[in-house]
């Protein structure tokens, strides 16, 4: 099969297998759970083997990338968006991964969802994750990039909020989704901009390639998009200060938590930077800047991570330190240690989420191996500080390192003051009563609400 | 380039509802009036329908009817015309029974007639008279008002509403007045004072209709105590925004573009006016207004690009803004209607349990609304970034935080009636009925197919827009000439 098939394929295989199970549930009809999982997996088994086999198309060519451009989504004069996908030694690994992750998750998700009366939409919202994050991973161009990560960031609030019965999914689902909306602005403002500047966002033409060596995105064109580029990697990867979200997200099921916040969501902000590379290699304040976040969050995430009492927001902070040091690793351009470090962490991350149910049992299998004798980790290099710096970060660390209070008291809760504000002026103008409360603002369960309980 | 129509398809269009209307209002049972309004107005949506394929077979010609020139169809109106009729027919079909009267259904049919009569209008008469009878259900007419009601809409809404057809018609008497003919067809260039007080004028009925600041609280006042889903319809005619591009644009090109930057400020402060008063409402009806009018106010920021690709983007954003805001205000009355005072969506009331497929159809409309992916929006609010962001970076910065904001408030919106714990008027709610499932499918269809593949949907926005945009070049350039 030619590279061009085999790369479609890789999209529509899981993206069509949704849209049907969506058609079908909106014409009425009720699927078993067995031919659901059965056939996602079978789904993700087939997108493993398409990886295979353009793995093997790319060693036995021996180019530096297979590309296929299936011609313009839509135009508009002189503007067009090209649909192209793209395979290279940085996005097959994460393509493995994506594939062999979805598959081990929906096999485990067959059981751990059984009759759960949200087990068709959980399959349906992996589906939909499985097409984002490949077409995210395969796009040949910053524009079709967006596509899938918008696709990854939709489904990921959906899954945050799958327990939709609960107030507290819902409110954390929001938080999430404000997060990454904000965030998401430099992504879209950043790839606009390449449009602006070199006509273009298509890999092929923005980054060096045998043709031309180099970028044509250099000086502050290349460090103002790579800067707004940063700001979304930053936000998928939950980096300090907008790390906020990701305890928040283990509100949804183990396996979502999984592959999400443990495999392939968080990241896919790295990836973005990696794919990104050459524009940040161009600006040294770019690439000062991702090591300083990188180090502060590594920092941040092994600090709180340290004070948290259960297990998956546990993890969520290690996976927020790993996130740090693959950053710093992509800011010292050490990019294939970066590829290297993201496949091992998602594996390694992807194994203890699935397990963070049946810790308390494997950790009784280990104590009794042990013979009773397991010692603690970690409290040596917590020993080298003086007392009083100890409960000062001990502190720190309970609140999280005050990130949320900082962004509420700072930038959620002035705007909404304001729009108070403006909304009393308007009911005095027109002669309306004020709809908006009076009551005092503060910050709870991620949204902020008034003193009466009611969420703004 | 023009062509004719040897039936007269825009007449039909706008005749048959106009029809129908007058008999719908007389009759007394509810089941026939309402077989009779859909009837009537799938034949006028299958009219500009066959209209609308002229087109599409001639996109760069202009057509008009053989028996009389009171009507016309190009790339620009095309799409407009057979949209605004299938929302009609959409929301015909999906008016919850609840408060549904057959005057209720004249009404929409009038509508359907009055704002056909608008986009196909070829004369500036014309028009006048089809913006006035738009406006008619909701300042004299009482079609839409209930028993108890004594206005269709509050005082104040009506008081705007019926300044912006003052200064319309002024606008209009001016142009005509300064014109050698009453046709849409001549272009006038050169600064004179009366071509200039036209424009503002003109301008003037734009930012009272289409709810710019300060006249954004009509909408929202309206939303709040009026009929959800006639003031859907005539919010989505986006006359405003039509007014603009068909007359404005092409009539008064030089006065335009000296005056754009202001109007394009003003549509973008109402932009983030309104997303930031919608972060702190909650009042449904209202955060709903407020995300409407912010997202609209797009339109006309991408038509004052002077860009194809702008103008393009704000064309497709029009029926991306006219397919969801409908589509979620028919499954919003449908739940005020299933739960009457126990709808009160100031939390979380976890309506999803018993109505996944409302919620879903709500969902997508949220989605597509703010420009997500898998949704007609995503093209739209892509176009319209590239459009203003080539022109004017402040403005093409401001509007990806203002859709964030919008985004926020939107899917809120929905977490809050259909998410969390359900209230217990919700434990025997019915989900979607076939005859909401098949109208909302199809707007889903629109959204999402048009999402998938939009070319089909953008082929004619973009002829028109390169049209609007080249007239625009052609002024910058006779303005640069010594």
């Amino acid at each position: 099969m030619n590279e061009s098939l085999l790369l479609a394929l890789l999209i529509v295989l899981p993206s069509g297998w949704c849209a049907v199970l969506g058609a079908s549930w909106m014409l009425g009809a009720r699927w078993p759970e067995r031919p659901v999982a059965r056939i996602t997996t079978a789904c993700y088994a087939a997108v493993l083997l398409i990886v295979a086999a353009l793995w093997w198309q790319l060693f036995a060519s021996g180019k530096a990338q297979l590309y296929a451009l299936y011609g313009n989504w839509f135009e508009v004069g002189h503007y067009h968006f090209p649909i192209a996908l793209w395979a290279d030694y940085l996005s097959l690994p994460l393509l493995t991964l994506s594939a062999l992750l979805t598959l081990i998750v929906s096999v485990f998700s067959r059981t751990y969802i059984h009759r759960d009366a949200g087990f068709f939409r959980f399959f349906v919202l992996l589906n939909l994750f499985g097409s984002g994050i490949l077409l995210f991973f395969a796009a040949g161009s910053f524009d079709l990039m967006i596509g899938g990560w918008e696709i990854v960031g939709v489904t990921s609030i959906l899954l945050i909020a799958f327990f939709q019965h609960r107030d507290d999914p819902v409110t954390s689902a929001l938080r999430v989704f404000a997060t990454y909306r904000a965030c998401d602005v430099g992504l879209l403002v950043g790839v606009v901009l390449m449009h602006i500047f070199v006509g273009t966002s298509e890999f092929a033409e923005v980054l060096p390639n045998n043709i031309a060596p180099h970028t044509p995105l250099v000086g502050n064109a290349a460090t103002i998009v790579a800067f707004l580029l940063l700001l979304a990697a930053m936000g998928k990867a939950a980096q300090v200060p907008f790390s906020g979200w990701l305890p928040r997200a283990m509100e949804g099921p183990t396996p979502s938590s999984a592959i999400f916040y443990g495999a392939l969501s968080v990241h896919a902000g790295a990836y973005l930077l990696l794919r990104a590379q050459p524009l940040i290699e161009s600006s040294l304040l770019v690439a000062e800047a991702i090591i300083a976040i990188g180090l502060l969050t590594a920092i941040h995430g092994t600090l709180v991570g340290r004070t948290c009492a259960d297990a998956k927001t546990g993890l969520a902070y290690a996976t927020m330190t790993q996130l740090g040091i693959i950053f710093v690793e992509i800011g010292f351009g050490l990019t294939r240690m970066a590829i290297w470090h993201i496949v091992g962490h998602a594996l390694l991350r992807t194994m203890q989420f699935l397990r963070a149910p049946s810790l308390l049992h494997d950790h009784h299998r280990l104590h009794a191996a042990a013979a009773g004798h397991l010692s603690e980790t970690g409290k040596h290099f917590e020993k080298l500080l003086p007392p009083n710096i100890q409960h000062w970060l001990y502190r720190l660390a309970l609140d999280r390192g005050h990130h949320d209070n900082f962004l509420d008291r700072l930038v959620i809760a002035p705007v909404v003051r304001l729009a108070r504000k403006l909304q009393r002026i308007e009911a005095k103008l027109i002669g309306e009563k004020a709809n908006a409360s009076r009551a005092p603002l503060t910050a709870k369960a991620g949204l902020i609400q008034n003193a009466e309980g009611a969420d703004v | 380039m023009f062509n004719s129509f040897v039936i007269p398809w825009l007449s039909l269009s706008v005749l048959i509802p106009l029809v129908a209307a007058f008999f719908v209002g007389k009759l007394n049972d509810l089941p026939r009036a309402r077989r009779a309004s859909v009837a009537a107005l799938a034949m006028s949506l299958v009219t500009t329908l066959i209209a609308n394929f002229a087109v599409a077979r001639h996109p760069e010609a202009k057509f008009t009817e053989a028996l009389w020139q009171c009507f016309a169809i190009d790339a620009l109106n095309a799409i407009p015309l057979t949209l605004f009729a299938a929302l009609c027919l959409g929301v015909a079909i999906l008016a919850p029974k609840h408060n549904l009267t057959p005057s209720w259904l004249a009404g929409v049919l009038w509508l359907c007639a009055t704002t056909t009569a608008a986009y196909a209008a070829n004369h500036l008469i014309v028009f006048a008279l089809a913006w006035a009878g738009s406006l008619a259900p909701f300042l004299v007419m009482r079609f839409f008002a209930s028993a108890n009601n004594e206005r269709t809409i509050p005082a104040f809404a009506q008081r705007v509403l019926w300044l912006s057809l003052i200064c319309l018609c002024i606008g209009a008497g001016l142009l005509i007045y300064a014109a050698p003919d009453w046709s849409l067809a001549f272009v006038r260039t050169g600064e004179s004072s009366l071509l200039f007080t036209a424009f503002g004028f003109l301008m003037a009925a734009v930012i009272l209709r289409k709810g710019l600041f300060p006249a954004h609280s009509w909408v929202v006042t309206a939303f709040e105590h009026g009929p959800l889903l006639p003031l859907v319809l005539l919010v989505n005619d986006h006359l405003g925004a039509f007014l603009v591009a068909r007359i404005v644009l092409p009539l008064l090109p030089d006065v335009a573009h000296s005056a754009w930057p202001f109007f394009s400020a003003l549509s973008l402060f109402t932009a983030v006016y309104a997303a930031v008063l919608a972060l702190a409402e909650r009042q449904p009806r209202r955060v709903f207004a407020l995300v409407a009018i912010s997202q609209s106010a797009f339109v006309l920021t991408g038509l004052e690009s002077n860009t194809a690709v702008g103008i393009a983007g704000a064309l497709v954003l029009w029926q991306v803004v006219s397919v969801a805001t409908t589509m979620m205000a028919a499954v919003y009355a449908g739940l005020e209607a299933r739960l009457g005072a126990a709808f009160q969506a100031d939390k979380f009331m976890g309506l999803a349990l018993n109505a996944p497929r409302l919620a879903v159809f709500f969902a997508v409309g949220c989605l597509a609304l703010v420009g997500l992916p898998l949704t007609l929006g995503f093209p739209a609010e892509d176009l319209l970034l590239q459009g203003t962001l080539a022109t004017n970076p402040y403005l093409g910065v401001i509007l990806p935080i203002v859709t964030a904001m919008n985004a926020f408030s939107a899917v809120r919106l929905f977490a809050r009636i259909f998410l969390g714990k359900p209230v217990a008027a919700a434990h025997d709610l019915a989900d979607a009925l076939p005859r909401e499932r098949w109208a909302l499918t199809t707007a889903f269809l629109f959204l999402v197919l048009g999402g998938l593949f939009p070319s089909a949907l953008i082929k004619l926005p973009a002829i028109a827009a390169e049209r609007l945009a080249g007239k625009a070049a052609h002024v910058v350039q006779s303005l640069r000439l010594p």
